[in-house]
């Protein structure tokens, strides 16, 4: 699991949570959100484009955020979910509570490129 | 005559002294034989062991191999002196074989009583005794076997023990703060008077560890008694700790255990008797205590029957699970009517606030079957799999997130006609995410098709191949979810 964190503005921020995203990854996810909250950012963009795996943990580590975004007067956006985590989120109906940004695969993935190529990512974290 | 008698004031070199009564023999018979005057020149020095010393002198070399030695004699005869000059050799070698007897004891006695140590070392290791006492206990058997001024012993929790000249304490501790090398064992330094100060680190605790003052610089014989005994202690303290962790861990166990068997109290182990249906349901654990859970009551129109699962595992998920469990049971019976969804929405807004404190939410599917109608109605917040089986399967679809997500929901619900040998499917993600050896999951496509084929098979007997096909497909992959399967099935 691979976590980027991409502060733009003093509001706004990306995170993008790659590979397996289970029990194991959710404390490391839920301390990037926090301290971006922490620090007033309260709109936050999930990348979930590369997250191959999600289980119910870590779903309810992105609803605890998503509440606390909305506390704040922003959003957590899950933005192009892949393909298993979409199936979960339909499953599970999550897709209803949450502001999904589903784009075309192609799109994301130019503006994932182009975002990687404006800026590094703040800081980076990569599970051993 | 005794001839210690003869020389009362007799007082011999150092190599002589183990064979005193040799040389008193000798000297007695030298001054019988008119010798006035005997001295030995030994060691650079020269003695006079009888007689006077007078000018007129004659000496004879009496040195052997491992001894420099000279006669030097008063006498009128000066060829006398020949025939005792192998007897003085005789002596001299018997002097110092002797000595090396003596060295020798001497340093077996201290090898004997550094094994007696080592052995009361590691026969004394008291189980009874907790780690913290361990160490004290250890301190006082390292200064007993390791020749030192002094001993300091850091255990693994970081408290220090010590024994020894108190006046080496600061220094020591110093010694130990300072030292980055985590090598085995170390010189860390020495003293104005030559004395090793050594550090060893305990590898197996991975912290804590051994400073001794020594007396004097250490040798290899030394150094590998010290390797010995601070390895000995490591070990032993490790063993010590690992015990006590397993202690924290079984009783933790037992408390989870305890805890798994209360939750799993309020699952129902009755089997509801109403009129047209029958109903069987299995809950299996991932752990001690699961986070998924059945319920189901018989209720003035017929039955309520529900399945949810809390997100995460283990017990703090069974903590949640028989919270929403009971808030099921107290809003099912506020409900005079077979209408699954307010059901799910009373709970919900019971348990919301709860939830979210909590950071979990909990997925729920809620069926009634009306009597009356012989309708079954669904509700459907996040659940899967919710399959309706007849001659074909149906997903019945979650009509909205989870319990604790959202305040408010809005499930829908789904009214079914059921026919005979029709069937209603109330299952959990881990009978259908179970993986096999290679990673892969059953899915929700082929676990569909599978629970269609039991159509006609008793409700019991389909949630038994339900339960052996998920164990079958594992292939030996360890339960990584709870598991659970409510199973509605039309008789007549």
């Amino acid at each position: 699991m691979k976590i980027e964190v991409n502060k733009k503005d003093e509001n706004n921020a990306g995170v993008k949570i790659s590979g397996r995203f289970d029990a194991f990854a959710a404390p490391d996810v839920s301390i990037a959100l926090k301290k971006l909250m922490e620090n007033g950012t309260y709109n936050i963009r999930v990348d979930l484009s590369e997250t191959n795996f999600i289980d119910s943990t870590a779903l309810a580590q992105l609803v605890k955020m998503m509440k606390r975004a909305r506390q704040g007067n922003g959003d957590l956006t899950l933005c192009y979910p892949s393909e298993p985590v979409t199936v979960i989120l339909e499953l599970t109906a999550l897709d209803k509570a949450f502001k999904i940004e589903a784009e075309s695969r192609s799109r994301a993935m130019a503006e994932t490129a182009a975002m990687s190529a404006d800026s590094k990512p703040n800081y980076f974290y990569e599970e051993s | 005559m005794k001839s210690r008698e003869l020389l009362p004031n007799l007082t011999l070199p150092e190599p002589l002294k183990s064979v005193e009564e040799v040389v008193r023999e000798l000297l007695s018979e030298m001054l019988a034989n008119g010798f006035k005057g005997i001295s030995i020149n030994i060691t650079g020095e020269t003695h006079l062991l009888a007689g006077k010393e007078l000018s007129d002198n004659y000496s004879a070399d009496i040195s052997i191999p491992s001894q420099k030695a000279e006669l030097i004699v008063c006498s009128e005869n000066s060829s006398v002196l020949i025939s005792y000059i192998n007897r003085w050799k005789a002596v001299l070698r018997l002097a110092v074989k002797e000595q090396e007897l003596n060295s020798l004891t001497v340093s077996l006695i201290d090898t004997t009583d550094q094994l007696v140590s080592l052995y009361s070392l590691s026969k004394g290791s008291p189980s009874s005794l907790t780690p913290a006492e361990l160490g004290e206990y250890f301190v006082e058997k390292i200064y007993d076997v390791i020749p030192c001024q002094a001993v300091l012993l850091i255990d693994p929790n970081g408290s220090h023990k010590f024994s020894g000249d108190k006046h080496f304490q600061r220094e020591m501790v110093d010694r130990w703060n300072q030292a980055e090398n985590t090598n085995k064992l170390f010189r860390a330094g020495e003293t104005a008077k030559n004395q090793d100060v050594l550090v060893a680190n305990f590898t197996e605790t991975r912290s804590g560890g051994v400073v001794i003052y020594a007396q004097e610089h250490i040798t290899t014989q030394s150094k590998e008694l010290i390797e010995t005994v601070v390895s000995y202690v490591d070990g032993i303290l490790a063993l010590s700790s690992l015990h006590e962790i397993e202690l924290q861990n079984a009783v933790l166990n037992r408390d989870i255990e305890m805890a798994g068997l209360l939750a799993d109290q309020v699952m129902p182990k009755w089997t509801p008797s109403v009129q047209g249906i029958e109903v069987a349901a299995r809950c299996n654990y991932a752990r001690l205590a699961s986070g998924d859970f059945y319920n189901y009551f018989q209720t003035p129109y017929g039955l309520l029957a529900a399945v949810g699962d809390v997100s995460g595992k283990g017990l703090p998920a069974a903590l949640v699970m028989t919270m929403v469990s009971t808030t099921v049971a107290i809003a099912s019976s506020q409900v005079n009517t077979p209408d699954p969804e307010e059901v799910i929405n009373i709970v919900n807004k019971e348990v919301y606030e709860y939830l979210s404190n909590a950071g979990v939410f909990v997925t729920m599917a809620i069926t009634c079957w009306d009597s009356q109608s012989l309708m079954l109605s669904i509700a459907n917040a996040g659940h899967s799999p919710v399959l309706a089986v007849s001659s074909e399967s149906k997903v019945i679809e979650a009509g909205s997130p989870p319990l604790g997500v959202l305040p408010e929901i809005t499930t829908g619900s789904t009214q079914i006609q059921f026919n005979e040998n029709d069937f209603l499917l109330l299952g959990s993600d881990g009978v259908v995410e179970q993986e096999n050896s290679e990673g892969t999951q059953i899915g929700y496509d082929d676990f569909e098709k599978f629970v269609c084929s039991q159509h006609g098979k008793s409700s019991e007997k389909i949630v038994d191949n339900i339960f052996k096909m998920v164990e079958q497909y594992s292939q030996g992959v360890p339960q990584d979810d709870d598991r659970t399967v409510l199973i509605v099935k039309r008789t007549l």
